[in-house]
This record gives structure tokens, sequence and C-alpha cells, in this order.
């Protein structure tokens, strides 16, 4: 299914943010008139039997979940409106500089510009391909 | 240097002011319909009777526990997330992948809305308009009814497709009259809905796995691998602003690919990330500083030798005190010995000697170190006035001596063989030193006579030492391949030394030994050993580096121009190959080896004196940067001269770009810091059209919609009149629409006429349409009962209780509803 095929960022998330050493100044405006503690508003509004104990499940979870019900051939479910995949041939572009590739490296599978970096690839650690290969999703997954 | 653009990494802004909590709620409470855009990016909130949102911040929470003090639980929402590191490391979104999962989230967020706009009731009584993506799952719904009508206790709740409603807000007709495509780019989606015939399809939309999310981390992607070992993390906030700020939609894809690392545009296209680095500094010492150090060492080296002095003196005394003491005794000796032989043994015990012999070799060596002390301290060689061995023996033949004499001649051999190879050794280097001298005076001769050819000759001679080092290092490389011919040659020889050697024992032995083995009788034998070892490439006997340094110094005297020409052919060099551009963009290559020798004397003052300053203000950086421009000048020159003082003739610098060693080092510690956009500025934005290059197996946007073109009768050609842009996903990056309209153009069939607008209000106009479309039913007026209003569009709390959470009640902007029952 195209849909998952980018589920990288919920994954990444956590370990993108910055993590800044704790400053005193800072961290004291949690309390101070800047930021608002959602926990510490008044909620009269709200009904106080009502409590959501329900288990959170992954996206990918709940559209596997949906796509078993008996949907009509028609009806536009988010995995029927999805774009299917290019007729097109694909343009190929170097996978160190991004430049048009009309090469490719028989042995890495990698696509290169020339040869200048053809030779740079060549120098490569063993197996850093993968981290090339891996931004169009080419990379060898070992299962 | 070239004009750079340098730009400083971003930070996340400090907040300054607190969203408001409201208390105009009394003007509101008959009822006036809520309206929530809950975008995956951006939430939206307000009432529908203004023209824009009360509330309007990125839909993400943090929730902690504050460590300090109260150690309570925090839940912020929105922008607030900056305010506290606890926050921005625990940002959650109630969306995974662009599906509303979450709701925890969604009931904090919904909590925060209804407390800001100051509702005080013991419910939300207020219809509720809510956004929902296209195509929303059955579950995401349900469970945002059972939280709007049992948490809230909401009266009505209607949704709508965020899409639909902004293009009711910028067509203002409150009806979708006009057949036409909106293109909306979501965070995590990009929606393609046609209108035909008054009505949204959405049966036959189509959307992208792309959306503005998918930019920043794209880039993220690509800087981590540009530069692995970047010392800053970048952050996801960080590559967000450098795709808001650097990017474009390229017009001509692979034309604009051709040109960006061109020499002429690379400048142009090349942005320089600046991240915040520290600064290395020197403490200047002024001079009287520096000659008061020289003299406290002086002083301490002056206290050291007398210190050293006192003690040898202290040594001799003792010694001399000691051999007068012995001398007497042995006086005494010869005195007594031919009267009182019993008096002389206890006189030799009480002194710790067994014989007079033994007394006579003490006092003797005792003399002999008390006399080149002695010497020593006068500065004469012991040796010189010392009289040349007794060698009298040895031309007596042997027969002739008796035995103590033999012992002797063999002694004086010992000592003659000595003497003979001292005089030689001395003699090969007085040869040594002759020839030096006379060669040192041919090169001076050739030097003055035939400058030229001199001059000639000492470039030839640097070439090949270049040369040399380069084949040492092709040979290393080639090593390190082990299928290469230079590693195949190594291991035959192993093999046949191996296989030589297992020859030789065993069995075979006996026919082996009529085999002669001559191995070692041409010196050249050994270098076999020599060969096979790979440890022994790093040190032979003479060290290349170093001469091709001695050589630099020695031409750069003589003709500092052919150098620099060097340096910069080999600077030209490298700033043409295409990586180099990649990686580094338009500014001038800094050499590791320079031909132009290093001022060596300041690199090791650098080492020195060097205190690194923690210096992370970003201003500063690029101050330095602005500042290497400027070229050098004499002063600079006449402080390098004050650098080396110490008498060496060090040429001054006038070759680098940077002033002083300190500037280079500095500068490349900044360029370490830095990351080069340009080949990114282009691939970035071309995920819509190219989904392929990030790896999403999907046609681009165009395909899509020339698929809906094909696929949706009738939607052609009225609907290329009238393309309407919304969402901020791409919206934003310049050259969207003019790249959009290139490419319809050349699919779509000669002469038709195609339009393309984007949103006024990319911010808010999905709220502002859902506003105003509630503003239309009740027909301007202020004091309608909005419930009633609502209700035939919206889910009754009767629909809800009797069609079940799940129950959608479909209206002009909705999804479509499918009853399973």
């Amino acid at each position: 299914m195209s849909f998952n095929s980018k589920n990288r960022n919920s994954s990444q998330k956590s370990s993108l943010i910055p993590k800044i050493e704790e400053d005193g100044d800072i961290s004291s405006q949690t309390e101070g008139p800047l930021a608002i503690n959602v926990l510490e508003l008044p909620k009269p509004f709200k009904n106080p039997s009502y409590s959501n104990s329900k288990r959170i499940k992954s996206a990918k979870q709940l559209i596997s979940a949906e796509k078993t019900r008996d949907w009509p051939s028609n009806f536009p479910t988010m995995w029927s409106i999805a774009q299917p995949p290019s007729l097109k041939p694909a343009h190929k572009y170097c996978d160190v500089t991004g430049l048009e590739a009309a090469y490719k490296d028989p042995k890495t599978n990698l696509r290169y510009h020339s040869a200048e970096i053809y030779k740079a690839i060549k120098i490569l650690p063993p197996g850093s391909e993968q981290a090339y290969l891996s931004i169009r999703n080419a990379n060898v997954i070992l299962r | 240097m070239k004009h750079q653009k340098v730009f400083n990494a971003p930070e996340i802004p400090s907040k300054t002011e607190t969203q408001k909590i409201f208390n105009d709620y009394s003007s509101f409470r008959n009822g006036v319909p809520i309206v929530i855009d809950f975008g995956s990016k951006f939430c939206r909130a307000g009432w529908s009777t203004e023209e824009q949102p009360r509330l309007h911040f990125e839909n993400i929470i943090s929730k902690f526990k504050n460590r300090k003090g109260s150690s309570r639980n925090v839940v912020l929402v929105g922008e607030d997330v900056y305010t506290d590191p606890m926050g921005y490391s625990n940002i959650r979104s109630a969306f995974d992948s662009g599906v509303l999962n979450n709701f925890d989230i969604v009931e904090n967020t919904l909590d925060y809305i209804f407390s800001t706009m100051g509702i005080d009731d013991s419910s939300v009584n207020h219809p509720i308009l809510m956004t929902e993506p296209l195509a929303n799952l059955y579950s995401s719904r349900k469970n945002m009814n059972e939280l709007l009508f049992e948490c809230y206790a909401v009266p009505a709740a209607l949704y709508g497709i965020d899409a639909l409603w902004a293009y009711n807000f910028n067509s203002r007709s409150n009806t979708l009259d006009k057949d036409g495509i909106i293109i909306s780019f979501g965070n995590y989606f990009t929606d393609i809905i046609p209108i035909l015939d008054e009505k949204p399809r959405v049966e036959h939309a189509i959307r992208l796995n792309i959306g503005g999310n998918s930019m920043p981390e794209f880039l993220l992607d690509l800087i981590k691998i540009k530069y692995p070992a970047f010392p800053s993390r970048v952050s996801e906030y960080q590559s967000r602003e450098l795709v808001k700020n650097h990017t474009f939609f390229a017009l001509d894809y692979k034309q604009e690919l051709g040109s960006i690392l061109e020499k002429k545009s690379l400048g142009d296209f090349d942005h320089i990330i600046q991240f915040p680095f520290r600064h290395i500094s020197t403490n200047e010492k002024t001079k009287e500083e520096l000659e008061l150090q020289e003299e406290k060492r002086r002083e301490n080296a002056k206290n050291l030798q007398k210190i050293a002095a006192r003690i040898r003196q202290e040594k001799l005394e003792r010694k001399e005190i000691e051999i007068v003491e012995l001398q007497s005794v042995l006086d005494q000796i010869n005195d007594l010995e031919s009267t009182d032989s019993n008096s002389v043994r206890n006189l030799l015990r009480d002194n710790d000697f067994d014989s007079k012999e033994e007394l006579e070799a003490e006092i003797k060596k005792i003399e002999g170190s008390l006399k080149r002390a002695r010497y020593k301290d006068l500065g004469i060689d012991p040796n010189e006035d010392k009289e040349p061995p007794k060698l009298d023996l040895l031309e007596v033949p042997d027969d002739q001596l008796d035995q103590d004499q033999l012992k002797e001649k063999r002694k004086q051999k010992l000592i003659k063989s000595n003497l003979d190879a001292r005089d030689r050794i001395r003699q090969a280097k007085l040869e040594e030193k002759r020839k030096q001298e006379e060669e040192i005076k041919k090169d001076l001769d050739l030097k003055t006579n035939n400058f030229e050819v001199w001059l000639k000759q000492l470039k030839d001679k640097r070439q090949s030492i270049l040369d040399k080092i380069e084949a040492k290092n092709a040979l290393k490389s080639e090593l390190s391949n082990r299928r290469s011919q230079a590693s195949q040659i190594r291991l035959r020889n192993i093999a046949d030394l191996a296989s030589n050697e297992s020859n030789n024992s065993g069995s075979k032995r006996k026919r082996q030994e009529e085999f002669e083995d001559n191995f070692g009788e041409d010196d050249n034998d050994w270098n076999i050993y020599l060969d096979i070892s790979k440890e022994n490439l790093e040190d032979e006997e003479d060290d290349p580096e170093a001469e091709l340094i001695q050589i630099n110094e020695l031409l750069f005297e003589n003709d500092p121009e052919y150098l620099n020409s060097l340096d910069r052919m080999e600077k030209d060099k490298i700033e043409n190959t295409i990586l180099y551009r990649f990686y580094s963009g338009d500014q001038e290559a800094i050499l590791e080896k320079p031909a132009v020798p290093k001022n060596s004397k300041s690199q090791g003052s650098i080492s020195k004196n060097a205190s690194v300053s923690s210096n992370l203000d970003n201003s500063t950086c690029s101050v330095k940067l602005e500042d290497s421009d400027v070229e050098i000048d004499e002063d600079t020159a006449s402080n390098n001269d004050y650098n080396n003082n110490n008498g060496s003739s060090c040429p001054p610098r006038r070759s680098s770009i940077f002033s002083t060693e300190l500037d280079e080092v500095n500068e490349l510690i900044a360029r370490s810091n830095q990351i080069h956009l340009n080949v990114e500025r282009v691939r970035v934005p071309e995920i819509l059209f190219q989904p392929s290059i990030f790896g999403i197996d999907q046609g681009g946007l165009v395909e899509a919609i020339e698929n809906l073109w094909k696929n949706v009768p009738g939607l052609l050609p009225v609907s290329a009149k009238n393309i309407f842009i919304t969402g901020q996903g791409f919206s934003k990056t310049p050259g969207l629409q003019d790249r959009l309209r290139k490419e319809l153009t050349s699919i779509l069939p000669v002469g038709t006429p195609l339009n393309i607008f984007m949103s006024t209000d990319l911010e808010s106009d999905a709220w502002r349409g859902a506003a105003a479309w509630t503003r239309f039913l009740s027909n301007g007026a202020n004091h309608t009962n909005y419930i009633n209003l609502i209700e035939p569009f919206s889910i009754s709390r009767v629909l809800y209780n009797e069609c079940g959470s799940e129950y959608l009640k479909e209206n002009a902007f909705s999804n479509k509803y499918h009853n399973f029952s």
C-alpha cells in the first residue's frame, strides 16, 4: 500500500527535536505569564463523568482495520483516492549530488552524474551506499 | 573572495506574548456556532459570527512533568511548547501520518480552545463546525463525535472538508457553483478535488502522499548524508525554516540542475547556513611580557646550572678527602711492610681491602676520575694529552713471548682494532662532510652563476619528491584492495618465501641440499621483506615530506611567485570539481598542504597560546567571515616578522587570503559548521512533481491532474479555467504557480484557457469560509436561533443517539457517508 511508504515522520520525531540544556531562566517561565498550562485552566463545560480510556492505535492499524469493511465500489476512502504509481518512466538523478544521472554503478546501485562522482562512490566505505539509497527508498532492507 | 550569501542557522524564536483568555463570552451565549479548523499543521478556532478566528496556533501539544519545585504535570498547547526546553523535547501531534488518532491530545486541545474562548457554562452549548481531512477515517470521526457529544455535550456537530470551505471563502458565493479543480496542499497529503456540476466530486478526488511536511523531512535526510559528520544537530524546526527561506520551484528542473553548479551562477545559488561554533583566539602577549618570560627562563637555567656545579664540587671534595686518607694508609703500609706484616693486614682489613694491590688500584681509580673532572672543569679533552696506548708487543712474534705477554698482546690487539675502527669512522665522516660542503658549494656556484638552471633543478627535484609521495600513496591504496595487482604480487612473494622454507625442512631436505640457497648473497634480496610488509611503507629511511618542506622553503625564498602560482592552480583544480562546489560552494579552497610553506613558528605559538573561548555569538561569526575579505597588507607582514624574531629568516606571507594562521584556523572551524544549500534548493520542492526522488511510488502533481482530466468526463476544458490552490504545504514556495502553469500548458490541448488562482488568505481561508457560510445561512441576522439554523446540515444530538457515533450528516462541503448497517 502506497500510503505507508512514508511513515518516517512519527518514528523520527522524538530524535529530531533539539535537546537543549535545562536553562533556569527559560524553564521558570512555565509557570510564568508566557505559557498556559491546560491542566490548570478552569473547564466547567466538561462532562465530569467522561473519561477517554481508549487505546491509541497507529494510523497503519486504523487503516488496515477499516479496509476490512465492506465498502461500496466507488466510495472515496483514504486508500482508494491515492494517486497510483507513475506510468511514465521516472527521471534519474545522481544519488550524491542530485544532478541528472546518466549512469549507474552496478556494484552499489548508486546513480551518478559523472566520472568524478563515480570516483567518490568507489571510495565510499562499504555499506554506506545504503544511506544514499534509503533517501529514495531503494535501500536493501534485511528482515 | 567572491560575494557570498551567508545566513545564520535558524533558531526557535522566543515567544513574547501570551494567548489571552477572552472574557466576552456573555455576548456569545445564545449558541453562536464555534468553527474549528483542526488541521494537521495549524488549528484555528473562533466564533462563526466573526470575520477572523480568535485562536490560531500550531496544532501540537507537549506533556511533561515539571521537575522544578511543584513537580506538577504540564500540558502546553500550540506555540507555548517553545517556551520551555522540556516543552519542545516532548512535542506531540494528534496526527499520525495525517490520520487523526490520538484523542487524548485532541481533548487537551479542545479544552484549551474552549477555555481560552471563555466558556463558563456547564456544557459547550454551541454547534461545532469542524474541518476534517478528505476521506477521513470512520474511526477518527467516531472518536471525534464521541468526544464532542459526550465530553462537551455539544448540541450539534457539522463536518466539512477544509479545502472546500477554503474554496468557498475565495469564491464568496457560498455555493460551489463554478466548475474547477481544487489543489489543497496539506501537511501530509496533497489533495486534488474536482468540482463538476456545482458539486465537489469527492469520489474522483486524488491524493498524493506528499505534503508540506515532506520537504523538511527530505531536506533533513539530504543534509544528514551530505554532511555526515556535521558537528551540530540540525533540528526539525531548523529544517522547516530552511525550507521556508531557501527553496524554490525550478521552472525547468533539468535546465536549472545543469546550471546550479556552473562557476558563473554558483555564487547566486549557493546559500551558506552558518551554525554557531566556538571561536579560537590567542591571548596576544605583549613584547614586554615575552621578554619577561624569556628572562625568567634564563634565570631558571642559571640556577639549575649553579646547583649542578655545586653538587659536582661537593663530590670532588669528598673524593679528594678520601684519596688523602687512602694515601696516608698506603704510606703507613709502605712504612710497616717490611717490619710488621700483621699490622699491615689489620690496616687493610680496617679499610675493607684484601691486598695492597687492591688499595693501589682504588687510589688510581679515584685519581683518574678526579683528573677527568678537573679537566672537564677547565674544558680540556682528557683524551688529548693521554699518551697513546702501548702497542709494542704487536710486532713481536708469539713464540718470543711468555704467558703474561701473550695476554697483554691480545689486549693490545683489541685496542688497536678499536682505534683503527674509530679512525676509519672519523675518516668517513670527514669525507662525508667534505662531500656535502662540496655539494653546497657546487649548488651555490650554480645558483650564483646560472640561477635559472639551479631553479629548474630545484623545481624538478620538488616534482620528483611529489611523484614519490604520490606513488607511495597509490601503492598503499592499491594494497588495501585485495584484488589489485600490487596485492597479488605481494601475496605471491609471501607464498614463494613460505614454500622455500617448507622445502628446506622434512624428508626432502637431502634432495634440496644440492640446490644451492644463495638468498642473501645480494643485499637486494632482503628487500623482499620490505616489499611484503605493509607497515614499512610508513617509515622508510628518509621522509619525503620533510624534504619537500625544505625544498618549498628554499624555493619560496628564491621564487615565491612560482609556489603561489602552484597553489593557485591547485586551488583552481579543487574549486573546479563538481563535488567541491556541491559541498563547499563558491568559497576559496583552503589547501591542506599548500606549496607555500606554512609559518611554522606562528603555528607553534597558536598551539601554545591558544585558548578556546566559548563564543557562541552568531553575529561575530558572520562578521569574521566578512573580515577575511581584507587583503593582507604590510602591517600584518611586519607582525609576522615579529612572530619569528628568533633569528630564523622566514619570508613574509603574502599568498594567503588570511592574515594569520589563526584566521585560517578559525575560518576552517567556521566552514566545518556550515551547510551549503545549492542543488537542494530546487531538489527539495521538486518532490511535488517527481515524488520518485523521495522514494514515493506515485505519479506527481501534474500526472494526477492529467489523470483527473482523463477519467472525469466533462471536466475539461472548463476546469482548466479555474484551478484553485489552497493549503500552506507548497503554496508559499516561490515559483509554484509558474511551474504549474508551464507543466499544465504542456499537457492541455493548444489554446485551452488556463487560470490558476492562489487563495487570498492561505492561513485561515478554510476557517473563514466555514464562518462565512454560517453567516450566509443566518442571512446576516444577529440573534437567530443558531442551533435550529444549523441543525438540518449537522449531526444533532438526536441523530447521534439514533445513528451511532460513526454517523456523518452529509452537506455541501462534507465527505461522503456510507451506512453499513
